[in-house]
Parts: structure tokens; sequence; C-alpha cells
């Protein structure tokens, strides 16, 4: 075998499993095709010890601690397709060539795909987001909208006055009950049923949101749920199990991350529906932790039933 | 009993509305490509072709069951993505849709009695762009609350590509396996499930 682990996605969970490996002095491959979620954000919040850095500065500081550790390679690369060798893993790259693991770990992430609405996505990370507790205090408490793609917004809305005066655009998508218009009320949320048509102010910032009777009323911030995909198929083509999550699919692990296929162990975004940063990281941890275990203890990759 | 009569039957006497979201295994092997043309055969009541919509494809969906294509057409309507797909009411045991397609999709095209699965699966596989994929999900086990006969004998992914016919050099096998599922049935009970998945890329 040419690896002990191959980790497939080199962000933050991907790093993170590296260093336990790395450190373990185990023979680490992190493949990666520098494509991470968060790289529409200028800065990155409440990652410990790293808050408002910019995305990229975390990881190369990430990759530049890991390069001390010899046993760990890099390649930009993105992997293609895996399948069962022996004892262990073949994975094909891009570029035509294979190599072989004993382990996996996957960390290559999800995608978003945002709401369509004129003028949304050039301002994806800056005024157009998804977690509050990632952008909202920047936002400084003025106004704030949540453009909703079905009910899954209430929850987004009862939040969000925490970080500024709330508005709820329904889209047509739902109809709030009763006791939820007073909820809404009660957090002093205001409610509009009218579309948004399309958003004003110079992007990546934004000021005001236009409506379909023609009104503007003002946004600094508008929160969206984007639907999630998995950055690539090797999870399920491996035939780990996956669940329906509240915006797309993700790989079902246990408190080890490892996935339903012996060997194969998964983390970050790809494997918990929210995640985040640190979350991912923590994640990472454990799974190199677990696949350094599993070298050792289940050094046949007998099947567990 | 004709092939339409009875999908409009289950369409008409079941719910109107649906759950809105893409399936399983289309939502984790298309997620990852990049949108282009999709075929999207037996699509019901469009909760994968509105996914498809969304995530930026041109989507040709085919039903034989007008009605169901009814409810899809609203479903597509109510999720603005109308211009982006467009509906085919058409038995695929007699025809398929022309045209060439960067994906063509087929998720439990299952129906009663006999009909030529695997030549309506390979003939929508010769619309495949060189590049494309064909992605196929069906049934390998029975859910507890399925309207198959207990002893149904379910296809192997390999069964059924054998039964396709499709020339080995053209294809690759990107997935050919037994997926494992939590699946929901009609009363919300719970139970694990297998489906088949065949994932193909056309080479030329
Ligand atoms: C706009 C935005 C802003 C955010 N801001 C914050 C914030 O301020 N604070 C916070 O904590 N979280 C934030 N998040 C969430 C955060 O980005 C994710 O939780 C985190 O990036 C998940 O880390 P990960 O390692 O699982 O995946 P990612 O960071 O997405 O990394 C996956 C990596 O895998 C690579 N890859 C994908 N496929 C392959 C393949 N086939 N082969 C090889 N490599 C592959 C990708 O190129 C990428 O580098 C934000 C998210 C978004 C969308
Ligand atoms: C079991 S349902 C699956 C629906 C959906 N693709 C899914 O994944 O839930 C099978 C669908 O295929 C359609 N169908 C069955 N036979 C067909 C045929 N010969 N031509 C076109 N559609 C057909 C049915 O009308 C039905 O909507």
């Amino acid at each position: 075998m040419d690896h002990d682990v191959a980790i497939i996605g080199g962000s933050f969970a991907g790093l993170s499993a590296a260093m336990q490996l790395a450190r373990a002095r185990r023979n680490v491959l992190v493949l990666d095709t520098g494509a991470p979620r968060n790289r529409y954000a200028a800065a990155s919040h409440g990652f410990p010890g790293q808050d408002g850095r910019r995305p990229e500065d975390i990881r190369n500081a990430l990759r530049a601690e890991l390069g001390a550790y010899p046993t760990v390679t890099f390649r930009d690369a993105e992997a293609m397709h895996a399948s069962r060798q022996g004892a262990g893993f073949r994975l094909s790259l891009s570029a035509g060539e294979a190599l072989t693991a004993r382990r996996l770990i996957l960390a290559y992430g999800v995608r978003d795909t945002l709401p369509d609405v004129p003028g949304l996505s050039r301002r994806w990370g800056a005024s157009v987001l998804h977690c509050p507790y990632c952008h909202g205090y920047e936002l400084n408490r003025r106004p704030l909208g949540v453009l909703a793609s079905g009910e899954a917004a209430m929850h987004q809305a009862m939040l969000l006055p925490d970080w500024g005066p709330t508005t709820l655009f329904t889209q047509g998508s739902f109809a709030p009950a009763p006791e939820a218009r007073r909820m809404l009320a009660a957090r002093g949320v205001a409610l509009e049923d009218t579309p948004i048509t399309a958003l004003l102010g110079p992007a990546p910032a934004l000021e005001a949101v236009r409506l379909a009777d023609g009104r503007e009323i003002a946004a600094a911030g508008l929160f969206v749920a984007p639907q999630t995909a998995p950055s690539s198929e090797l999870g399920a083509s491996l035939g780990c199990i996956a669940k329906d999550g509240p915006t797309g699919p993700y790989l079902a692990v246990d408190a080890l991350q490892a996935t339903s296929v012996p060997g194969v162990f998964a983390a970050g975004d790809i494997a918990n529906p929210m995640a985040n940063a640190t979350l991912a990281a923590a994640a990472g941890v454990m799974a190199g932790v677990a696949a350094h275990r599993s070298l050792i203890f289940d050094p046949d990759l007998t099947d567990a039933a | 009993m004709q092939t339409e009569t009875i999908w409009n039957d289950i369409y008409a006497t079941g719910p109107q509305t649906s759950s809105g979201k893409p399936g399983l295994a289309l939502s984790q092997f298309a997620g990852p490509l990049r949108p282009g043309s999709a075929l999207e055969l037996g699509c019901a009541r469009g909760d994968d072709a509105v996914w498809l919509a969304r995530q930026g494809w041109r989507v040709t969906a085919v039903d034989v069951s007008s009605v169901a294509l009814g409810i899809a057409a609203r479903n597509a309507e109510a999720a603005g993505v109308s211009d982006r797909i467009r509906f085919e009411a058409r038995d695929l045991a007699l025809s398929c849709p022309e045209g060439r397609f960067d994906l063509v999709t087929a998720s439990f095209l299952h129906s009663p009695g006999d009909w030529p699965r695997g030549e309506v699966l390979a003939r929508a596989a010769e619309g495949v762009t060189p590049g494309g994929h064909i992605l196929i999900v069906e049934h390998a086990s029975r859910a507890p609350w399925s309207w198959s006969p207990e002893d149904t004998r379910f296809p192997t992914a390999e069964d059924t590509l054998a039964s396709m016919q499709l020339s080995p050099e053209a294809w690759t096998h990107r997935c050919l396996c037994p997926v494992a599922r939590t699946a929901t049935g009609p009363d919300g009970q719970s139970a694990t499930v297998t489906d088949n998945v065949l994932f193909l890329q056309r080479l030329r």
C-alpha cells in the first residue's frame, strides 16, 4: 500500500485529521482541490484562537504546521473514484493515476446551491449568508432579512433578532400558522409575503431588497438556506450509508467518525448537517485518531457486521 | 390494464403533494456533477426534476401518468423552475425521447407486469453524451410496507447492467453496488432497505 491513510479534502476537517496521524508518524496523503466551502467569505469567525482571520490564512497556517511533520504528503489533485482493494482501498485521481491506502478519511465537504434571485450569488459570503453565528455580529444590528425557501426559515427568523431587526420574507413558500405568527411577533419579527425580486446596493454589500410590488425594504444582511450536495460521490459509491439532512444528504457516522463501510471514516460538513469550521476540525481530529486505531486494532479490515 | 391507467389510478388516489426532496442517491451522485441537460425517466410527482432544475440542469422529465405530471408541473411552478423543465407524457415501453443528454436518471423505474425495462434503460443510455452519466437506482430489497409480493426476487446491479447489453468499452462503472438506506413508509414507520445503484459514465 502506498499510504497508511489517504485523506480526501484538505480543509478544516481533513487537515485536522492529518495532524493526529502525522503525530503518530503515519504515512498520510492529503488530496485537495482548493475549493473549501467558505471561500466566498473574507473573514472566518468563531474558530478558537483565529477569530476574524481570512479563511485561507487559517488553512495556510494549518498546512504550514503539518509541513513540519515528515510523513505527510500534500497533493493538489481530485480523487475521482475509490474502491476496496485487498486490505485497503484504491483511489484514482483526475490525472488518470491511481494509488492505494489502507484507510480513507472523507473530508471533501459539500457545496451550496443558492436560491435563484438576481444579485444574490454575487453577495454570497458577504451580505447574503446562512449562519448568523458566523457573520451576524459584524452586521452590527442593522436591518436583516430571512429569505425563506420553506418552513425551516421560521427557526432562522426566531434567532435573528439578537443580531438586528428582522423581516421574514416567506417568498410564498409557506404560510406561518397563527401560533407561529404570535411567536414571530413576540420576537419583533416583521412578516412579508410579497416576493423579493432584486437585491440593491453596491455588491457584495447589500442596502435593501426590492419586492414584486416595487417597495424597497432596508436590509444589510439577507439569510438564506442553501441546498447542499456532496462535493464528491466517493462516499456513496463506496457504499457508505447516507442520511437525508435538512438541506441535503450527509454520510452517517458513529461517535468515532466511522462510516458504515469498514476502514472508511468521514468528518466535517460531509458527515454533519450542522457543522462549522470548529466542529469540522474537531470531527477531523476524531477521524484521524480513529483511523490510526483501526490500523492497529483491525489490521485486516475485517468486515464488521 | 394499460400501464397509463394503473399509474394514473395510483396518483389520483394518492397524496397530491410530495416530499419536495430529491432521492438520496440522486443528490449524492448528481450533486457533484456540472449541470447540463438531463433526462429523467419516470419522474412521478417531480421532486427529482425540480431538484435538478434548481441545481441548474435543463430537464426533460418523462412519465406515463398524466396525473403525476399534473402534480409535477404544479410543484415545478411553486419552486419557480417551470422554465427549466419540460414534462412529457409518454410510455417509455413504446418510445424514448430523442436528443442528447449529459445525465439520464431513472429512480425506482418499476412497473407491475412484464415490460422491457432493460431495453428502455439501454435506449435512454444511447442518448448520453460522451463524458455524461446514467444513474439508475432500483429496489434491491422489499420494504415491509411495499405492495410487491413478499417473495419478490430482486435483480442485482450486475443483473440490471447485463439486461441493458451496453458495449463494455463505451462505459466506465463509477458505482455498481447495493447501498443501504433508512426508508420511511407511508405511515411514518422506518426500515432499512437496500437499493442498487448503477452510476455509469460514457467514455465515447
Ligand atoms: C459563505 C460561508 C461562510 C462561512 N463562514 C464560517 C465562519 O465564519 N465560521 C465557521 O466556523 N464556519 C463558517 N462556514 C462553514 C465552514 O465553511 C464549513 O463548516 C467548513 O468549511 C467545513 O470544513 P470541511 O473541512 O468539512 O470542508 P471544506 O472546508 O468545504 O473543505 C473541503 C475540501 O475538500 C476539497 N475537495 C472536494 N472534493 C474533492 C475531491 N474529490 N478530491 C480532493 N479534494 C476535494 C475541496 O477543494 C475543499 O478544499 C461558512 C460557510 C459558508 C458557505
Ligand atoms: C415507483 S415510481 C418511482 C417514481 C420516482 N422516480 C421516485 O424515485 O420516487 C415509478 C414511476 O415510473 C412511471 N412509469 C412506470 N412505467 C412507465 C413507462 N412504461 N413509461 C413511463 N413511465 C413509467 C410511473 O408512472 C411512476 O411514476
